[in-house]
């Protein structure tokens, strides 16, 4: 129990630390946030200056307040879960914004970081175990070179021959445009069938750092005594393989599935714009093209707390695979 | 403000931007796109027309016309304004209102408004929905866009079909802004707060279209049957899809699955190409996009240096290879085609153009002003002040780049030496509105004549202040009388003769040095709809974007399914 509230408190402490970062870097910027809202404004046309002070004051650009006034009413707007209002789509919030396109986003990447993690893990766990064989050394190569692929290049692939070729499956938008979106079968299947290659390609480019990670660390845990012994002792293989060797291996790629996991948030902002997908990369792009600070802060912050969070969870979870963490020493 | 039908916005305001990101995500989007999509219009007895009027993300519900970012389709096709007014040629065509009259001091405006236009909602519109529209914005100077109520006096009903506008003092070049302004429902907007952060997420209007569905990935419109003029629309459903790159948007186009859009690339060129029958550019120009001279600086402000720069130019090169021969070479009057009504007798109705690039001209102008050419082949005044200038351009418009680049080479075939100082477009607004600049490229503002574009650039009390637009600080006591002479009447003829007058101190003074002729793009095809305007029968800019809102409803009552 202490343990918990100790690791807790250290990833408050992040948050915040991060949440600071975040306040006080656009302000260190050179710029005046409220001239340049003021002159993209302008770009339309003639400016009332009644406009301008009402935007500045909704944006908070207008106050006198000394600058650890601004940060402490800025800790507690997100307190309040108030993100701010977004310039690019005012009159808007940034929370509105995000929600929009959120869903979108995590369902497929959640999916796909999730099919990746388990099937390279797995492939892993059985690799390192027919280590030397024919099988191994021809995976090995074949995810090698998966590995090193380039994304885009292999999303482009996919989209022509698979989707445009031979037409098996869509390739653009996130579901079938003249549908309404709800929670209609017609929809969840359109939206289902437009997500196959987009998660297709995230999963292929994907797995096999899963699977090199898992190997190369199961290798090393099955040249253990403990491993031995439990040979020695007539266990199953299955038992040696997963309850012996695997969970002592696994503990490295749990902490990348965790960081993997909190970064979905942040979109993908390449299967987005190849796949025409909705997505949270996406309002992160505009957000940063448009200048809209608020957006783009909303969307990095988003990105912070759910690492942070995935890590937490992780941490408690090592405490379940690894009972020496349970053991105030090892923290 | 996105609340008047012509906009006399920026011609580069809303461009969809060529950054460096784009670019190179755009060689992976053409191919994507060169699949065409699985979603497609049915080819059934309903009539769809598809439009795209952005390239960007998921959109969010702004259907209030008073929104800074307000959707596409709703000013123009949910709500009206009084009158459209084209503008290439300046023509009005009565809408709401039918017929205005002016009184003789020019302080009084007198709109007639039409009789049995019914909203969505089948409440009959009258004058008093306009009167309480215009004094809305006074109760809210935040949606007041165009700053109306600074030379108002007062808005009042005095009939169900006559509104009258009392200005403080005349003042008849609000009339486009008047005209323009979109008029909202009384009996519905009456206890909405301020219009500016008004969702209004069931927009009642008496347009043509009525709002069908909203979705973040798409907007869809349906004919309004209680339209005043039903029988002329065609258009039975009206869809915006998201579209994330010009690629994108362009392969649509080409599989048949959009009708309509406005994006400036290079790849339209081989987008018509590809089936010139039914694919189709019409690009409008608006607006010079123009070389801004900082005419603080003690050597730009020479009127010999600016005549040796705007001499050394090769503005056909730029057109040709930086625009991709969409933006055609200015006119040293800073007059658009269309607006040759506006020339003065010596140019006998031909808009006058620059001469092709005269390097060795240019020198002699520098010569007979007493520059001389140093060791490094720059010229230099009596002081040793060489002739080095950097100008500011956003580094995300591409083509103005090339065009720089293009200027750089000729400016040094002359003795003149250019750098590219590529910024921000926040930076760039900023230093232009600052004045922190030697010289920079920027297009200006337009409206329905050359008043609107010459106004802000060249009046001397825009040359301070929140709303700067006299850039390069011009301030001449004689363009600022002919302005005056301008505003001052609703006279057309007098308007004119004021007119010529700036126009030939434009040609004569290079105030700026126009290079190109901006323009609206505007592609569509022919494969589902015609009778989209054209050069022989420009009766709007065709542009599918929320700047040309009350020209998009036009299109729309002249669109006929094709055969």
């Amino acid at each position: 129990m202490r343990r918990l509230i100790r690791r807790i408190s250290i990833y408050l402490l992040a948050i915040w630390a991060a949440v600071t970062i975040n306040f006080f870097l656009p302000r260190l910027a050179p710029g005046d946030p409220a001239k340049a809202l003021f002159f993209r404004l302008s770009q339309h046309g003639y400016v009332n200056p009644a406009l301008l002070q009402a935007l500045e004051s909704e944006f908070g650009l207008d106050t006198t307040d000394p600058l650890w006034l601004q940060y402490l009413k800025y800790l507690n707007n997100l307190l309040h879960g108030n993100l701010g209002i977004s310039t690019s789509a005012y009159p808007a919030t940034v929370a509105q914004v995000i929600n929009q396109d959120i869903r979108w986003t995590l369902v497929l990447l959640s999916i796909s970081v999730l099919i990746s993690f388990v099937a390279g893990t797995l492939i892993g766990v059985f690799m390192a175990w027919k280590r030397g064989t024919a099988l191994d050394t021809s995976l090995s190569a074949i995810m090698t070179f998966l590995y090193s692929i380039l994304y885009p290049w292999l999303a482009l692939l996919v989209v022509y021959f698979i989707g445009f070729k031979a037409g098996w499956l869509p390739f653009s938008d996130g579901y079938d445009l003249s549908l309404t979106p709800g929670w209609s079968l017609d929809f969840i299947l359109s939206a289902a069938q437009h997500a196959i290659l987009p998660a297709f390609t995230i999963v292929i480019s994907t797995v096999a750092g899963w699977m090199l990670t898992m190997r190369n660390s199961m290798i090393t845990t099955l040249s253990e005594d403990y491993v031995t012994m439990a040979r020695a002792k007539g266990l199953t293989t299955r038992r040696v393989m997963f309850a012996y060797a695997a969970r002592n291996a696994v503990l490295p790629s749990v902490t990348g599935f965790a960081i993997a996991i909190g970064s979905v948030v942040g979109g993908q902002l390449l299967v987005e714009i190849v796949f025409s997908y909705p997505g949270i990369g996406f309002a992160l792009y505009q957000g940063i093209l448009s200048q809209d600070y608020a957006l783009a802060d909303g969307i990095l912050l988003l990105v912070i707390v759910a690492t942070v969070v995935m890590n937490l969870i992780v941490d408690l979870l090592y405490t379940v695979l690894d009972p020496r963490t349970r053991q105030e020493r090892s923290a | 403000m996105a609340s008047t039908s012509f906009s006399l916005a920026q011609a580069r305001g809303r461009r969809v931007s060529t950054s460096i990101l784009v670019t190179f995500l755009g060689a992976v989007s053409l191919l994507v796109t060169a699949c065409g999509g699985t979603s497609g219009t049915g080819n059934t007895t309903k009539h769809t027309l598809t439009a795209i009027c952005s390239v960007g993300g998921s959109y969010t519900e702004n259907m209030s016309p008073f929104s800074p970012n307000v959707n596409c389709g709703v000013d123009g096709l949910v709500y009206e304004n009084l009158e459209y007014v084209n503008g290439i040629n300046g023509k009005e065509t009565p809408m709401l209102g039918t017929s205005y009259t002016w009184d003789s001091t020019n302080t009084t405006l007198t709109f007639k408004t039409r009789q049995g236009v019914k909203w969505s909602d089948n409440t009959a519109f009258s004058a008093n929905d306009v009167a309480f529209t215009f004094n809305m914005l006074k109760t809210y100077p935040t949606a007041d866009g165009n700053g109306l109520w600074q030379h108002l006096a007062s808005v009042a009903a005095t009939d169900d079909s006559t509104v009258v506008f009392t200005f403080q003092s005349a003042f008849p070049t609000d009339l486009p802004f008047i005209e323009g302004t979109y008029i909202v429902p009384q009996h519905l907007w009456s206890s909405i707060g301020d219009p500016t952060k008004f969702v209004n997420q069931t927009p009642i209007g008496t347009g043509p279209m009525k709002l069908k569905n909203f979705s973040p990935q798409i907007i869809s419109y349906v004919k309004n049957p209680s339209y005043w003029q039903a029988d002329k629309v065609k258009v039975d459903e009206l869809d915006y899809p998201v579209v994330s790159s010009n690629d994108v948007a362009l392969e649509k186009m080409e599989a048949g699955q959009a009708d309509w859009t406005a994006i400036f690339d290079p790849a339209v060129n081989a987008f018509v190409q590809k089936d010139s029958a039914h694919n189709f550019s019409y690009p409008v120009p608006v607006v010079p996009a123009q070389l801004i001279p900082n005419l603080k600086n003690p050597l730009l402000s020479q009127l010999a240096v600016r005549q040796a720069i705007s001499q050394a130019l090769d503005r056909h090169q730029m057109s040709v290879s930086g625009e991709a021969g969409f933006e055609p070479p200015a006119s040293p009057t800073g007059l658009m085609p269309g607006q040759e009504a506006y020339l003065s007798a010596q140019y006998n109705g031909t808009l006058p153009s620059f001469g092709p690039a005269d390097p060795s001209g240019a020198e002699t102008t520098l010569q007979k002003a007493g520059f001389t050419k140093g060791s490094d082949g720059i010229y230099a005044d009596a002081h040793g002040n060489k002739l080095s200038f950097k100008v500011t351009v956003p580094g995300d418009y591409s083509d103005y780049v090339a065009d720089l680049q293009i200027a750089q080479q000729n400016l040094k075939a002359a003795g003149i030496d250019l750098q590219l100082n590529k910024v921000s477009d926040d930076d760039f607004r900023t230093d232009r509105a600052t004045h922190n600049f030697e010289l920079l490229m920027s297009g200006g503002f337009f409206g329905p004549t050359p008043y609107y574009y010459l106004q802000p650039l060249l009046s001397s009390t825009h040359i301070s202040g929140a709303n700067a637009t006299n850039w390069e600080q011009w301030s001449d006591p004689t363009t600022d009388q002919l302005l005056n002479q301008y505003a001052a009447t609703s006279d057309p003829a007098a308007q004119k003769q004021a007119i010529q007058g700036l126009t030939d101190i434009m040609a004569k003074n290079l105030p700026v040095i126009p290079m190109l002729d901006a323009v609206q793009f505007f592609e569509y095809t022919t494969t589902h709809w015609t009778g989209w305007p054209t050069s022989q029968n420009p009766y709007a800019i065709g542009s599918s974007y929320q700047l040309a809102a009350g020209d998009n409803e036009q299109v729309i009552l002249h669109l006929q399914p094709a055969s």
